[in-house]
């Protein structure tokens, strides 16, 4: 290959620059593998082929859509999505921090958002843009009173501009209970992200648990044992047995069955209060977990 | 303004800062006023303004860059039928290109007609062809399917993208191997389909 066109030249420096004060930008080479449940990657890898397929579109009269909304339970992937997308199109995701759009002021919130998105045409399309935690900005409009005369004027200047933003727009939820209407039917698609399946845990706590190396039978029972785990939690949890064995020794605790090691693990890590708790969580799950080979056989080469 | 009880030094740093930006100001007003005098004279002179202009953004792009946009030119001028072309070469280029222009694939605007050498170009398909085979070694080479050499909207980046798919036989979102079942014959997991993995690099898929 000869050298990258301009474009991909002059992007990133300027791009961060452009943003910085609303938004962290990632750019598409340090997108980690995705590990999504299957119904959702067929949406991602559908949205896709169809910004893809722009022009055969139009010869039937449509555009490819632009904008979707990612919603489910806390800690499933929906950042994880949303940077995959971004990369496998070649574009930096602007991940806008709604802190820094919200202001005590009186119309100091909306003049925030317009200045995001007047940045955001500066980038010509280059950039997809990601409101996380969208429900900050975008909750229910109550009552004509105090502050949500203010919050109902943002979200009107939101819902404005993200209707004439020509680039792509993601943004993402845990609250979808929560978020306005209008806001809701104003993105193309509305995407479940939901808990993991049996073959992602697996990958999951391959992932997490690396350099311990545990035998595909054992990490099957994990996987069975935190089923309805989110993504996040298998992480925090598989982090924890880390910690503990590693830190577990230093201040005087055993470490020498995998049981003692889960116990600790589990009572300081748990799902939301709204979910039901994997069985890992409770005594006879603890008890499987002692089947687990210990000490656990770590990869040759890992760090 | 002045410096008051509470200025000092800092106060004589700051005003030094500020005034020091506001005469580079001046001074950058008064060299834009000069440089549309010249442009003013170009015009008088009879040149045209606006090829002008075009040579001023041409001389800062390295012979590489030129020529690449020329080239591109070239290219949009042909589909578009601005050659004027003969007919044997009209022919030729009919052959190669039955389709209109493609504007990008995914991520720019709509509106974005800024003639720079950072428009996406419509590629034959044969260079279309080339992509999506270099996207099937880059599978095979166990390249990341985000390793895309191609920029955002060029059309060869999605060609790209499918050879990797099609090499991988996956949507480009597999589990990669390391974190997979080795042995084969496991348990299907709950309502997924996916199938199992055979060895091939990571992220490759049968």
């Amino acid at each position: 290959m000869s050298r990258p066109p301009f474009s991909q030249r002059l992007a990133e420096d300027d791009i961060k620059g452009m943003l910085s004060k609303f938004a962290d930008v990632l750019m598409p080479k340090d997108a980690d593998e995705p590990v999504l449940a299957p119904a959702v990657r067929a949406a991602l890898f559908e949205w896709l082929t169809e910004i893809r397929a722009t022009e055969d579109l139009k010869d039937v009269g449509i555009k490819p859509r632009r904008s979707a909304l990612l919603f489910g339970p806390p800690g499933c992937g929906k950042t994880t999505f949303a940077h995959h997308f971004a990369a496998r199109l070649g574009l930096p995701l602007a991940c806008v921090r709604s802190e820094s759009l919200i202001s005590s002021y009186l119309g100091s919130t909306g003049s925030n958002i317009g200045q995001l998105f007047d940045a955001m045409a500066k980038t010509e399309g280059k950039v997809v843009i990601f409101f996380d935690e969208v429900d900050a900005l975008g909750g229910k409009r109550m009552n004509d009173q105090g502050a949500s005369v203010e919050r109902a004027n943002s979200l009107n200047v939101l819902l404005r501009r993200i209707e004439r933003f020509s680039g792509i727009a993601l943004a993402a939820t845990n609250r979808q209970d929560h978020l306005d209407p209008a806001l809701w039917r104003r993105f193309d698609m509305q995407i479940s992200v939901d808990l993991p399946t049996a073959d992602e845990r697996f990958a999951i706590i391959k992932r997490y648990l690396a350099p311990f190396d545990p035998t595909d039978d054992d990490t099957d029972l994990l996987a069975d044992l935190t089923a309805g785990a989110s993504p996040a939690l298998l992480r925090a949890v598989m982090e924890g047995v880390k910690r503990t064995l590693v830190i577990g020794p230093k201040v005087g605790r055993k470490t020498d069955s995998a049981r003692e090691v889960f116990t600790r693990v589990v009572a300081s890590v748990a799902p939301p209060p709204e979910y039901t708790p994997p069985p890992l969580w409770d005594e006879a799950g603890l008890d499987e977990a002692a089947g687990i080979a210990w000490p656990m056989p770590r990869k040759e080469g890992a760090q | 303004m002045d410096t008051g009880h509470n200025g000092g030094a800092a106060a004589d740093q700051l005003r030094g800062f500020i005034e020091e930006v506001e005469r580079l100001e001046i001074e950058k007003q008064e060299i834009a006023e000069k440089i549309k005098a010249v442009k003013a004279s170009v015009k008088g002179a009879g040149f045209d303004g606006k090829v002008f202009t075009q040579m001023l953004k041409e001389r800062k792009l390295s012979d590489f860059e030129r020529e690449e946009f020329q080239a591109l030119c070239e290219l949009y001028r042909a589909s578009l039928g601005m050659l004027n072309g003969t007919p044997l070469g009209e022919a030729a280029r009919k052959r190669l290109m039955p389709k209109p222009p493609t504007p990008p694939a995914g991520g720019a605007p709509e509106d974005d007609t800024e003639l720079t050498p950072e428009v996406p170009a419509p590629e034959p398909e044969v260079n279309l062809r080339e992509a999506r085979s270099s996207g099937r070694a880059a599978a095979k080479e166990g390249k990341r399917i985000i390793d895309n050499p191609f920029t955002a909207g060029d059309p060869r980046r999605a060609a790209w993208d499918e050879g990797w798919c099609a090499e991988t036989g996956s949507d480009g979102m597999e589990i990669p191997n390391a974190w997979r079942r080795a042995d084969k014959k496991k348990k299907v997991p709950d309502g997924d389909e996916k199938p199992e993995g055979d060895g091939k690099p990571e992220g490759g898929e049968a």
